[in-house]
């Protein structure tokens, strides 16, 4: 009789274990899965591109290299405004033919021809010339390394903007192409260097932009013979002599394929809009390749490095990923999120660690049991606010309050715990000789409420005559004019407050179990061995309890850093890289959230989007396994509650 | 969850603008809508967030005119409707930008002829700033030196209200910016004809939805944000803009917007899949017919948008044919 009742909990033992194993076991599963179903849509960024020679080169493919074009003349039709030609004359000169097609309201049309030699002075012989796609700027390269650069687009003949000594090596320039934008510029020369420029603005010489090495690009040992630009993206075809062509792209500064002719290429040409490269050599020969390069912008510089783009000064960490038109540079570094998704966590942590922590302590240890009842469910409730509500509170109602009491919270970050202090030292005498104070032991705090509020109260009165006299009335302003520091309304400050307030419960929650759960006897020897209840609390329940109260944190830490909903509503989601309090951060978890509806399927922007998510997944799965490991540590050392 | 909480964001955002869009009045020459039979079954959009909100009403009155008619709505961004136009999961794909160069080829590829791009609204950006702003107007040349970091317009960076002509307690102040998040239309149309395709500061607060930037410019003096005139509320004022700087500025409102002048307008588009030559579909066709009516057009002006006008609704009518 008994041994069956033994045998049947045994069985349910079993059984009960068996399905908490299994269950463990998928959360495993799933979680595993989950990785690589976000790294199997990231995994094809780092695919290698490839070229597939297709077998004849048909009709419209032999027509786009039929010219064989002699370099000395380029034209570029403006579509419906007409059309611009340069030729290079005999005598090193440069002429520009414009046609110029004006219509009216009524559709009448007046074209305007106009014909100019630029008669600038050159620094040696022009051995090649580009021009603009949109007709707008003149590039030359001479014999000697410098490049020179004109500006055609207004309505009298062309101005001269820039003669810079680009090689002081004085190596002839072989070729030169605008990047697709008409921005960069390509530049080959006799050293088989391949090298993007373009216009940066000098320090001190105001707004005047200068030509200015900005790529260096793979080449060759042998001089370029030829740059074609993508009409598709920033990558660029070079060409030497021999006919080896390589595909490099301009920001990622990536060799994407190497292809062989074994044949001088005298013509050359996209297809498809730079899906096909067409090249013919003498005789008419022409080979066609099908180009597969989806996505030549990623490589490790330009997700996790500086990059100097096109239009910026200097090379910088820029997240700003898409833009309406196709001829944009799309700016992809990680590190912004990276570091706005740390500087997030770390600030909430900063606040939340101190309050949830003592707090858990004081109601674990101090507080009537009765108060405990009621005050541990009420933190509880606080986590199941959703965090849509208090993103919305912090970003719509916080921050403009933050905005106009600034100077009052920093008072009060100073001034509540001195008067706290003075509180209980005011309190002390009375808590031990009378009555009352006797009776109010575990409901100590209730009496300290109104010494927090009063003093806010009193901050925020005196922070008007303080702002008033010290800071010319105005603390923002003051920040800005003295020390250079800008206040956002949307800050570090409000996230720290918002994420902190979600992190609170849990931390609260986990640290007080933990603490409450250290057996009563332990702490029932120490007070009886004389220790006081702080002494007690603080060199006996903390320690026994700290592996439990250490993962209170960390699960606290991992729920700010994947922190999505506040993180997005309550800041404003500006991708600076700048420690200061006063400004905004976007985290990776709110940067997947704003751009991925609008990501194009499968595309580049798509795919970084879940590279970043695998970033996000390995950065917290290496904080909670470090945590563990130390957790285990812990409580090897000090105890096993 | 984003979805659902900025939509009931607009939501609540709407209703607040609603009385103060109602005084567009819908060309009174709009061709009413008149029901026909025959018209059945399933009709699906799938494409921009700014026009999600539209089709949904339209989808609402539409199939109080033909409950056979099943519609699914769903937007997720204008890029998303080319690749659902091509793959045939939806008949409708409204976009609040035109078609770029290679979503067109991918189509062309796909069907052996071009989609065919209906307007369907009229959409004014606004530059909007705080009701206290004593600012009277600015010029894009200036809207692009206070939000851009590489200038393509060529002035020197505004960062203070100052430098941008306003005097006061405000004129020390830095400039606080606000802006649409980059997978929004909104953005990139901002970005293409303000900044001439440069690049947005570091320092502009992205947010995920258009009420979300008026609400931002509304609670902070400093400020200034662009989004669809749709969303203003009376905590904002929309800056009446120039062209280039010194000329002449014209408000946003529907007069300037109809005759051109105002230099932020855009047209809001549904591209539909059309054979030249064969009719499309009877329920995608009538569809568009009542999205176009004038009834159509009243919804338009209940969402906050500009309504076409009678014109330029019957030559949009004209593709459907």
């Amino acid at each position: 009789m008994a041994s069956s009742i033994v045998d049947k909990s045994r069985r349910n033992d079993r059984l009960a274990a068996l399905i908490i194993k299994s269950g463990g076991l998928f959360v495993i599963v799933a979680v595993i899965g989950i990785l690589f179903l976000i790294a199997k849509v990231s995994v094809p960024l780092f695919y290698s591109p490839t070229a597939e020679k297709l077998a004849e080169v048909t009709g419209d493919l032999q027509t786009l290299v039929a010219e064989n074009s002699t370099g000395i003349v380029q034209t570029r039709e403006l579509g419906e405004n007409g059309s611009i030609r340069v030729q290079l004359l005999s005598g090193n000169q440069l002429e520009v033919q414009r046609q110029l097609v004006e219509k009216d309201v009524l559709g009448n049309e007046k074209t305007t021809r106009q014909q100019y030699r630029l008669n600038d002075p050159l620094p040696g012989t022009i051995t090649t010339f580009w021009l603009g796609r949109k007709g707008q700027s003149l590039y030359a390269g001479t014999d000697n390394g410098w490049l020179m650069r004109w500006d055609l687009s207004g309505d009298g003949e062309g101005r001269l903007l820039d003669t810079v000594e680009a090689f002081k090596d004085h190596r002839r320039i072989t070729a030169l192409a605008t990047v697709l934008g008409d921005y960069s510029l390509a530049v080959g020369d006799e050293k088989g260097q391949v090298t993007t420029w373009m216009p940066v603005s000098k320090a001190g010489s105001g707004e005047n932009k200068q030509l200015a090495l900005i790529h260096q690009l793979p080449g060759f040992t042998q001089p370029v013979s030829r740059i074609l630009a993508s009409p598709r993206d920033k990558s660029l075809a070079v060409f030497d002599k021999q006919g080896t062509i390589k595909m490099v792209h301009m920001t990622s500064e990536r060799l994407l394929l190497e292809l062989k002719t074994g044949m001088p290429v005298v013509a050359a040409a996209f297809a498809d809009r730079g899906r096909k490269l067409v090249v013919s050599g003498p005789e008419g020969k022409a080979i066609a390749w099908k180009l597969s390069i989806p996505h030549p912008e990623v490589s490790f510089s330009t997700l996790f490095g500086k990059v100097w783009y096109e239009g910026y000064d200097k090379p910088e960490y820029v997240w700003q990923s898409s833009a309406a038109t196709d001829d944009f540079e799309p700016k992809i570094s990680l590190m912004p999120l990276v570091f706005g998704t740390f500087k997030a966590t770390l600030f909430a942590m900063l606040f939340a660690i101190p309050l949830a922590l003592m707090g858990a302590i004081y109601t674990s240890q101090f507080m009537s049991p009765t108060l405990k009842g009621r005050i541990k469910p009420a933190v509880e409730i606080m986590a199941a606010v959703p965090s849509v509500v208090i993103g919305f509170l912090a970003g719509l109602w916080l921050a403009p309050l933050m905005d106009e009491h600034i100077l009052a919270l920093f008072l009060s970050m100073v001034m509540v715990p001195v008067m706290l202090l003075i509180a209980i030292f005011a309190w002390r005498p009375l808590a031990e000789n009378t009555n009352f104070g006797r009776r109010l032991k575990g409901y100590e705090f209730l009496g300290m409420l109104p010494v927090i509020l009063i003093t806010i109260w009193l901050s925020w009165k005196l922070a008007i005559p303080l702002e008033a006299s010290l800071f010319g009335g105005d603390l923002k302003q003051w920040l800005y004019a003295v020390l250079g520091v800008r206040y956002d309304q949307r800050n570090s400050i409000i996230i720290a407050i918002a994420l902190g307030f979600a992190v609170i419960p849990i931390i609260f929650t986990i640290a007080e179990d933990a603490l409450s759960n250290v057996p009563r006897n332990l702490s029932a020897a120490s007070l009886a061995l004389g220790a006081s209840r702080w002494q007690t609390a603080w060199r006996v329940v903390l320690p026994s309890a700290l592996p439990g109260v250490f993962s209170a944190i960390m699960i606290g830490f991992g729920r700010a850093v994947g922190e999505t909903m506040i993180v997005l509503m309550a800041t404003g989601n500006t991708p600076i890289m700048s420690w200061s309090l006063f400004n905004g951060l976007r985290s990776l978890s709110a940067n997947i959230a704003v751009e991925i509806p609008e990501a194009p399927l499968f595309g580049t922007l798509y795919r970084t989007l879940f590279l970043s998510a695998v970033l996000l997944f390995m950065l917290t799965f290496i904080i909670n396994t470090a945590a563990e490991l130390l957790r285990q540590r812990f409580r090897k050392k000090y105890g096993r509650y | 969850m984003l979805k659902k909480s900025v939509l009931a964001l607009c939501a609540t955002l709407c209703i607040a603008t609603a009385a103060h869009a109602e005084k567009v009045k819908v060309d009174a020459k709009l061709p009413a809508y008149k029901a026909t039979s025959g018209v059945s079954g399933n009709l699906s959009s799938i494409g921009s967030d700014t026009l999600n909100n539209l089709m949904t009403y339209w989808a609402e009155g539409f199939k109080k005119k033909y409950p056979n008619v099943n519609i699914q709505i769903e937007g997720k961004g204008s890029s998303t409707a080319p690749p659902a136009l091509i793959a045939g999961t939806a008949q409708l794909g409204p976009m609040s930008r035109p078609m770029k160069g290679k979503e067109i080829e991918d189509f062309e590829k796909k069907y052996g002829y071009k989609p065919t791009k209906i307007g369907v609204a009229l959409d004014s950006l606004a530059v909007f700033v705080n009701k206290d702003n004593p600012i009277k107007s600015l010029s894009l040349d200036e809207v692009d030196a206070i939000f851009s970091k590489t200038r393509k317009r060529g002035l020197p960076e505004i960062t203070t209200w100052q430098q941008a002509g306003v005097t006061g307690s405000l004129a020390a102040k830095p400039i606080s910016l606000f802006g649409r998040n980059s997978a929004s239309g909104t953005y990139g149309y901002f970005k293409e004809h303000t900044l001439k395709n440069g690049d947005y500061k570091n320092t502009v607060k992205e947010q995920p939805g258009s009420a979300s930037v008026v609400e931002g410019v509304a609670k902070d003096i400093a400020a200034i944000g662009y989004s669809g005139i749709g969303y203003a509320t009376s905590g904002v004022k929309a800056v009446p803009l120039s062209d280039k700087k010194g000329g002449t500025v014209f408000e946003a409102n529907y007069a300037n917007v109809l005759s051109g002048k105002y230099p932020l307008a855009r047209m809001l588009y549904v591209y539909v899949a059309k054979k030249p030559g064969e009719p499309m579909p009877k329920v995608v066709e009538e569809f568009l017919k009542y999205a176009l009516s004038k009834e159509g057009q009243q919804i338009v002006v209940k969402d906050g948008y500009d309504p076409l006008p009678a014109a330029t609704a019957a030559e949009q009518l004209k593709a459907l044919k």
